[in-house]
């Protein structure tokens, strides 16, 4: 990744390469005792970002996943699509090139799993790469993408 | 051939699109004030929420922190003990004089005599007589019981010659050999090294001193044991947290910050409860001690922690809670590889 074998990689250099992927999560993976804007603000804040630009940066990854006004409630206080829009602008914050998400409609309805899927789309629109890991197969074909299909670790069809 | 121009197009593709995240990476974050405003933030925001934390755990910060409060205020007692103690010592000059204490039979007569041969010995210098009549009045002024000698019908005190040994006579070897000689005239029942004395009670205070040290140390490893099972615990309160830093990059270091601010603040309000523990306890002694002092002529004051010894306790204590958090953060990261 990046010119980087990742194989190769010492631990000190990890959290170096975690900055440079955004990672969506399943569970979402959120501090339920901080806002909405802190917990976006947590990959800024951890990479050293000054207050004015963390402060941008938030702002501007609320306006793309529909979430501005929310940035001082709790998780807890939101839906389960509004807590994994969190998790996206947390994983997108940090402009990383790639963006990993792990079953990231598992938890939640069609409607809701469209609508983050189409959000996805338009980050790759712009020149992210996304890896989607996912078993709901007709959402998956809607995005009408490259589908690489694993059955016990081996590819087996793309 | 064509091939491989298209693969070198890509390569350059590739080749420009690394360039410029380097750019982007070391653009990012904006420029070094802002960086630096950055980190400050990070400490104070470290400091301040660790902080925080103790505060909001008012029931569990209370007892940790009064159980090292106890700790350490043992520590800077004893610490305050052997001052004081090697400050009485203090008034005690050193001498090489002996004290001659004559039997009860023995007249002023026969002690001026007695003065005045053992003057000629080539290894004396001066010899003081202590009348009966002047041991009391001394006895009076000094001790405070001297109602008590004027109840008894006849002055118990025994007349004392005070020998001053030659200068030339320093050693030890010398005094005791001169001690023998005086001991073996009838007129003395007790030839007494004034030295000895001093030697016994510094010996004494060296054995405390020692011990008090040994136990010194042995608290401060319970300091540093309760402060890191504290954080410990903290540790594996705050764990979920720990692990989604992780995730989105967070260093070690960046970790084991707020928990060494944990540490820090721990061992400060420590070491300032402990103090103020200290102080008052002495507050509540010092009345009593003054009046025993006054009664032995009023030249012993007690002494409080100083300025000094009030900031190296308090350091001392924080830099341990530093210390703790240190080891134990380093030993749960690498034990349980929180990746």
């Amino acid at each position: 990744m990046d010119g980087q074998d990742l194989g190769l990689a010492k631990e000190h250099q990890l959290p170096f390469i975690r900055r440079k992927m955004g990672v969506i999560y399943q569970d979402y993976k959120l501090l339920y005792d901080r806002t909405v804007f802190d917990n976006i603000a947590l990959p800024l804040i951890i990479a050293g970002y000054g207050h004015h630009e963390v402060t941008r940066r938030v702002r501007a990854a609320l306006d793309k996943v529909n979430l501005t006004g929310k940035e001082k409630k709790y998780p807890l206080a939101l839906s389960g699509g509004e807590q994994q829009r969190v998790g996206i602008a947390r994983a997108v914050v940090n402009k990383p090139p790639i963006i990993i998400a792990d079953e990231p409609t598992g938890n939640l309805d069609p409607e809701l799993s469209a609508e983050i899927m189409l959000l996805f789309s338009q980050f790759q629109q712009v020149g992210v790469t996304v890896l989607i890991a996912s078993h709901d197969i007709s959402l998956i074909t809607q995005l009408n993408h490259r589908v690489l299909k694993l059955d016990h670790g081996q590819l087996v069809a793309s | 051939m064509k091939y491989s121009k298209k693969d070198q197009t890509r390569k350059n593709v590739r080749e420009n699109s690394l360039k410029q995240t380097k750019k982007q990476t070391k653009i990012a974050g904006g420029d070094f004030i802002d960086k630096l405003h950055a980190y400050r933030d990070l400490h104070a925001h470290a400091l301040f929420s660790s902080l925080g934390r103790i505060v909001a755990e008012p029931f569990n910060s209370i007892m940790t922190i009064s159980v090292l409060a106890i700790a350490i205020s043992f520590v800077s007692g004893f610490h305050i003990l052997a001052v004081n103690i090697q400050q009485l010592a203090g008034h005690i000059e050193a001498s090489n004089q002996l004290s001659l204490f004559l039997r009860d039979d023995v007249s002023d007569v026969h002690a001026n005599k007695l003065a005045e041969s053992i003057r000629q010995n080539i290894n004396v210098q001066n010899v003081k007589i202590i009348t009966r009549e002047e041991a009391a009045a001394e006895f009076q002024t000094y001790s405070g019981f001297g109602a008590a000698i004027n109840e008894l019908e006849k002055n118990p005190l025994p007349i004392v010659l005070q020998v001053l040994p030659k200068k030339s006579l320093e050693d030890r070897r010398g005094l005791e050999a001169l001690q023998k000689e005086f001991q073996q005239s009838p007129e003395v029942d007790v030839a007494q090294m004034d030295l000895q004395w001093i030697e016994r009670l510094h010996s004494i205070i060296s054995i405390v001193t020692l011990f008090t040290s040994m136990l010194n140390i042995l608290l401060g490893a319970a300091v540093l044991l309760i402060i890191g099972n504290t954080v410990r615990i903290e540790l594996h309160n705050r764990r979920e947290e720990v692990v989604i830093e992780k995730l989105v990059g967070a260093t070690n270091s960046f970790i084991r910050r707020p928990f060494l601010y944990a540490g820090f603040w721990i061992g400060f309000i420590s070491g300032v409860s402990a103090w103020f523990i200290v102080t008052v306890l002495m507050l509540i002694v010092r009345q009593g001690i003054e009046r025993l002092s006054d009664l032995y002529g009023g030249s012993f004051h007690l002494l409080f922690l100083s300025l000094t010894d009030t900031l190296a306790l308090i350091t001392i204590s924080s830099l341990l809670g530093i210390l703790a958090s240190w080891v134990v953060i380093s030993y749960q990261m690498h034990s349980t590889k929180l990746k």
